[in-house]
């Protein structure tokens, strides 16, 4: 029984590791061999994974707890990896690879979209497309309400001025001081024309008498 | 018995720890972020202006308006109580607002820089000295808020813009200044015209794809290293969680925007060359003639060092600082380090800058 017990006892965390490690290094390698690598990403995560079971190996000792593994393992092997991973996508073949994946991604939802929108449309049923425009509308008049507010805050702020009633009643008098000079004016010009007929009216029987 | 009762303490204490841990992970991190004291003053479309409550009395007549970029949240400028950089503004008299764009919905698909630079930042200018009864203004603009504040300095030179500090800028977008980003998004390999077409707004998940892609390991791996690391040595969350909801917290590029960003920006380097024009009227960064901060982090590898430096040679400024700091794009604006550096550089400044 004490046998049994010691047989199944708990595992030393190190051989638990190394089996982890030797399985998943081993079917890596092998997926790479079968599939091929086009961009070395296996490769070179296998040469990490290898260095940095060194680097935790030459440690004094490995903790049994997780955690403290897993940060020690992060800890050796981050800048590594932050050094492999920034290469990888920092590479031309990197990048026309996921462009090429974005291309085919937007124009699937590009598809996806105008269909969905000619399937409600059809169904009567109003679309995002729809809401767009009537939220455009509701903008374009807050866009307007805000202009009237901005020309209140001018008022307000003296760079436009109203006119005041003070100002208009002062316009007022001015106004009818003008108006009584006109007045004045017209009054003396039909008193001018009288003077002028009587002139030419003198004129005349002065002609006459001759 | 006492021995036994500890060992099964620990145990529960560790079950907890992990409960915690994994909510995180399958949940997503949880925090109350954008705490200081505001109100809104203005909003226009999804754009609101906030106007921070002062927490003392106002020491300098001088306010200054926050404006942050297209991607993510503005509340990392405001993470959470005691790391907050617009808290520490607050705390040390000024009058601050921030301008947040607000999250675009498929109807701002059309909205342009022009839009943002020649239509919002303006109005927001005037509201932010109506409402502080100031004549003058000091611009802060983080990321892309900095290059979007730096075009409107070169379109509005002069009064009542007093001051500019640049936060992480990107300006130069030349490939050698931009890593992966120029690889990324060049001619040969991107057309953001597909992308626009297909999604109109681009989705926040996939900028956040391609940010975190520039340091995969770290950004999938290393953050949550670190947060059992926390929780397991029972340290605080708090900033963790805000910074992680922060970074997950994605929102959609306006199409025409990103379309203008990458073509023009990324692809073309226009803005150098002087060639960005937003309704007709040319960018002339050499325009730009107030005092300028422009910060930048050595570690940023969103915007690069020789991307932000690249200002100091377009301005015409007399009065212009380059402060640089051994920080990453994010570092180097939350956090206990920021708290030593960043901060109180800014502060500092705008005090002798803003009388």
């Amino acid at each position: 029984m004490a046998e049994e017990s010691k047989a199944r006892g708990p595992m030393d965390p190190r051989d638990f590791w190394r089996q982890w490690y030797e399985a998943t290094t081993g079917a890596l390698a092998k997926a790479a061999e079968l599939e091929g690598d086009p961009l070395g990403i296996t490769a070179q995560w296998l040469k990490v994974m290898e260095e940095n079971r060194a680097k935790i190996l030459a440690g004094a000792t490995t903790p049994a707890d997780p955690y403290t593994f897993f940060k020690q393992w992060y800890e050796a092997s981050s800048e590594t990896w932050s050094k492999v991973v920034g290469d990888i996508i920092g590479e031309e073949k990197f990048v026309e690879n996921a462009s090429q994946i974005m291309e085919s991604y937007t124009s699937h939802y590009m598809v996806t979209r105008r269909a969905n929108e000619d399937y409600f449309r059809n169904l009567q049923l109003p679309t995002r497309s729809d809401l767009v425009r009537v939220a455009e509308i509701i903008i374009a008049l807050e866009e307007k309400v805000d202009r009237i507010d901005e020309a209140f805050d001018d008022i307000k702020d003296g760079s436009s001025q109203l006119a005041t009633r003070d100002s208009l009643t002062d316009l007022e008098v001015r106004l009818g001081r003008v108006e009584k000079k006109l007045d004045t004016l017209s009054s003396v010009l039909e008193k001018l024309e009288a003077i002028e007929k009587l002139v030419k009216h003198a004129d005349h029987i002065e002609k006459k008498a001759q | 018995m006492t021995g036994e009762n500890t060992i099964t303490d620990d145990i529960q204490n560790n079950i907890e720890k992990y409960k915690a841990g994994m909510q995180i992970i399958f949940e997503g991190a949880r925090a109350e972020t954008g705490q200081t004291p505001k109100e809104i003053i203005w909003t226009k479309n999804k754009a609101k202006l906030y106007h921070y409550e002062p927490s003392i009395e106002k020491r300098f007549p001088v306010p200054i308006l926050l404006v942050y970029a297209l991607i993510n949240r503005p509340y990392v400028l405001d993470l959470i109580p005691g790391n907050s950089l617009v808290e520490h503004l607050v705390n040390n008299g000024f009058d601050v607002f921030m301008l947040d764009w607000g999250i675009p919905g498929d109807e701002d698909s059309n909205l342009t820089f022009e839009n943002y630079v020649l239509d919002y930042l303006p109005r927001a200018v005037k509201k932010v000295l109506r409402t502080s009864k100031a004549e003058e203004i000091t611009l802060l603009g983080y990321c892309m808020g900095g290059t979007m504040t730096a075009m409107y300095a070169a379109l509005f030179p002069g009064k009542p813009l007093r001051n500019l500090i640049l936060l992480t800028a990107p300006i130069d977008f030349s490939q050698k200044n931009t890593g992966l980003y120029g690889l990324w998004t060049s001619e040969k390999f991107f057309n953001p015209d597909h992308m626009v077409e297909a999604f109109r707004n681009i989705p926040g998940e996939l900028i956040d794809t391609g940010n975190r892609m520039a340091k995969p390991v770290t950004n999938y791996v290393g953050s949550y290293v670190t947060m059992w690391d926390r929780i397991l040595q029972g340290k605080s969350m708090d900033t963790w969680l805000a910074m992680n909801k922060w970074v997950n917290d994605g929102i959609p590029f306006p199409g025409a925007a990103f379309r203008q960003w990458i073509r023009e920006f990324y692809q073309q380097n226009k803005l150098v060359k002087g060639e960005i024009k937003l309704r007709g009227q040319r960018v002339d960064l050499s325009k730009i003639s107030c005092s300028v901060l422009n910060i930048a982090g050595k570690k940023d590898h969103i915007c690069t060092l020789p991307q932000a430096e690249a200002t100091m040679n377009l301005i015409s400024s007399d009065d212009k600082e380059f402060f640089v700091l051994d920080a990453g794009h994010v570092g180097l604006l939350t956090g206990s380090e920021a708290k030593k550096t960043l901060w109180p550089k800014v502060s500092n400044w705008l005090e002798l800058h803003s009388n």
